[in-house]
């Protein structure tokens, strides 16, 4: 998976191309708006990563320039202003989804899986790890061969992390996607937290190995094993 | 144009109005004057002829005064008034006084056919002469009688007075233009003491205001406007200040935990667990400052308008309901019961991501300030325009001079207390502003249990007024 990322702030490119690289991705970085929009018209990518505040010739007019040459590639735009008009100019402008800086590196993982996903058929994640199952029909967690009694947000949580498990899930991921709350204040981070003790509860308390992790001043991480 | 000073103009307006009262009047006095000298003159020339009349007889063919001896008594050239008779054809028969000399009768000649009654007429020496003439019989033959006496005296005392008044007036007109220079510079003067004490009030001094001198007139009360102005100038400018020094200390707060933590970290090599921990909390710092940058944007977006709110019917009942499910486990955590009790649907217009976190953030100082198996109860009252959503802890309750300041960014109570409860201290503002957005209010009070009430008013989707929206 090639990744051409777009930014002029050397510490913010280097962070997410070695983050990215870590990933498995080969990454491209330009740090200036012609070099991005050079070799974005003249390499193949399978994702752009796009600043908007770029000096020079900005994000939005290297985007309608590339939209304008019919390249389809997905773009992840970062942008600094979080205004609605900015979001749906960048929209409108032919972005495929928008991050507001800063952003959770977690995050920004997630988006561009779900990028790169789009137009191919949805593989078959499995909704199991280690001897914890996920029934989707009943609705239902069995824990080796103990079953577990789950509450309709417990479910949803808990199916949610086991979808991205070994992935790092934020809390602003968890409060968009499993709570469907536009913004997250402070209220809703302690709901959270509050679910995800009383999961670990259920889950976790009595078994081996543990399965749900916090990793400090990130999110979550369902994994088998120490993170 | 030229601009004046306001004085001077008022100065300009007094003369000119002296000058408009006082050419007409002035006019009116030279012509009424004019007129009864005139009527005093011809009435004293009817008197001469009447005199004349009774005192000419014929004596033979002569026509001769009555009373030989003062035939010129009264009559010498200073008085200049004369009698003079003529025959018909014209004929001087009897002249009395200046008459009698040549040059004058010469030049009265023309008149002699003149029609009877009053006449002025001028002589080539350049006077002025009013006559009277008639018919008179004396016995058997006719006479034409005439008398004159001359108009000079008469158009010097006009001319005099015509001279009086064109001095006198523009006196009058600059004593007018000084007194109201005088008049209105004393008017003016507390204006002039205002406009010298004003410019001094700058944001370093809020606290002056400006004199008042009399509460009653208009400048006293454009005084006391201009204070109540300048008072809410300088409370503004304090709470700039308050919320300049609150954000720096909240800004810096996570800033300096992130930086001393990743120095201390630094000073000697630890194993890779240990330096997960340090970059957790450098990272858990990071999102509350995350957090508390993006509520101050959200905040100045609401407080500028920009954009404007989304107007949607929408219920609080579903709302309020939709919060207390999402917040239970907090509250359940604290073995706290939330009662919602609320019977019918509260339909109102309002942005719905505004009203949401309105609701959510003080139903969440609800639940955290309620001690363990406390309380905390939902309700609403309702009148003509809005719809009330109630919330009653049983926490400490708002002191009430602090109900309005709590609303205010950063202002907390009790500063160690919401800190530690993971608050930013923004959320009472964040309430204010989205219901102040949504024309709503927001009033803090207490209840039976000495704990808060707040209450969340939002204007009804089926109240009767029609509000001027604000775009």
């Amino acid at each position: 998976m090639r990744v051409l990322i777009i930014e002029d702030d050397a510490k913010v490119a280097g962070a997410v191309k070695t983050g990215l690289a870590a990933e498995g991705y080969e990454v491209v970085v330009a740090r200036t708006g012609e070099d991005g929009y050079f070799r974005a018209t003249t390499e193949p990518f399978d994702v752009l990563l796009l600043d908007l505040g770029l000096p020079g010739r900005s994000g939005l007019e290297i985007l309608t320039g590339l939209r304008g040459q019919g390249l389809t590639v997905p773009v992840l735009v970062l942008t600094a202003r979080d205004g609605i008009d900015d979001r749906v100019l960048g929209l409108d402008s032919g972005a495929d989804d928008y991050l507001v800086k800063p952003f959770a590196f977690a995050e920004l993982l997630a988006r561009l899986r779900v990028l790169l996903r789009r137009g191919r058929p949805e593989e078959t994640r499995r909704v199991r790890l280690a001897d914890l199952e996920l029934d989707p029909l009943t609705r239902t967690a069995r824990r080796g061969a103990q079953p577990v009694e789950l509450t309709a947000r417990e479910f949803e949580l808990l199916d949610y992390l086991l979808r991205h498990q070994g992935q790092i899930v934020s809390r602003d991921m968890l409060a968009r996607d499993v709570w469907k709350e536009p913004s997250r204040g402070t209220p809703l981070d302690n709901v959270i937290d509050v679910h995800i003790t009383r999961l670990r509860k259920k889950i976790d308390h009595g078994f081996s190995p543990r399965l749900i992790h916090t990793v400090r001043g990130v999110g979550f991480l369902m994994k088998e094993g120490e993170p | 144009m030229i601009r004046l000073r306001l004085r001077t103009r008022l100065a300009i307006w007094f003369a000119a109005s002296i000058l408009l009262i006082l050419t007409p009047c002035l006019a009116g006095i030279l012509v009424l004057e004019w007129r009864s000298m005139r009527a005093a003159l011809d009435h004293h020339l009817t008197e001469d002829l009447e005199v004349a009349s009774e005192m000419l007889v014929l004596r033979g063919t002569d026509v001769v005064w009555r009373t030989e001896a003062d035939r010129d008594l009264g009559y010498d050239a200073g008085l200049q008034r004369w009698v003079e008779v003529y025959t018909p054809e014209g004929q001087a028969v009897f002249l009395r006084g200046p008459a009698r000399q040549e040059a004058i009768r010469a030049a009265l000649a023309t008149l002699r056919t003149e029609p009877g009654g009053f006449h002025t007429v001028s002589t080539p020496a350049g006077a002025y002469v009013r006559t009277l003439s008639a018919e008179r019989s004396l016995g058997p033959r006719r006479f034409r009688v005439r008398v004159a006496r001359a108009e000079d005296g008469l158009r010097l005392d006009l001319e005099r007075l015509v001279l009086l008044f064109a001095i006198g007036a523009p006196l009058a007109v600059f004593a007018g233009a000084l007194a109201g220079y005088v008049i209105s510079g004393r008017a003016l003067a507390p204006l002039a003491r205002m406009t010298d004490r004003a410019r001094a009030i700058s944001a370093d001094h809020l606290s002056e205001r400006l004199p008042v001198e009399n509460t009653q007139d208009e400048l006293g009360q454009l005084a006391a406007v201009f204070n109540g102005t300048f008072a809410r100038l300088e409370e503004s400018f304090e709470r700039l200040k308050q919320f300049t020094a609150d954000a720096s200390h909240e800004l810096r707060t996570p800033l300096t935990a992130i930086r001393s933590v990743g120095e201390v970290g630094l000073r000697e090599v630890r194993d890779p667990r240990a330096y997960q921990e340090i970059i957790g909390s450098m990272l858990e710092e990071a999102d509350r400052l995350t957090r508390m940058v993006g509520t101050l944007l959200t905040l100045s977006r609401w407080e500028s308008g920009l954009g404007g709110p989304n107007q949607e019917k929408l219920d609080l009942r579903t709302l309020a309901q939709d919060a207390a499910g999402q917040l239970s486990v907090l509250a359940e955590d604290r073995r706290i019961t939330i009662d919602v009790d609320l019977p019918h649907p509260l339909v109102v217009t309002t942005d719905p991501i505004m009203a949401q976190q309105a609701v959510t953030n003080v139903l969440d100082n609800a639940i955290k300030f309620t001690p363990k198996g406390g309380r905390v109860r939902i309700w609403s009252a309702t009148d003509a325009h809005e719809h009330c959503l109630i919330l009653d802890d049983e926490g400490p309750g708002v002191p009430v001079d602090q109900r309005q300041r709590v609303l205010e960014r950063f202002y907390r109570i009790d500063a160690g207390r919401a800190r530690d409860t993971g608050g930013t201290g923004l959320g009472l503002a964040i309430v204010h502003r989205a219901l102040a957005a949504n024309r709503g209010r927001i009033v803090i009070d207490s209840n039976e249990t000495g704990g808060a009430r707040v209450i969340l008013a939002l204007p009804r989707s089926d109240s009767t007024t029609v509000h001027q929206q604000t775009s």
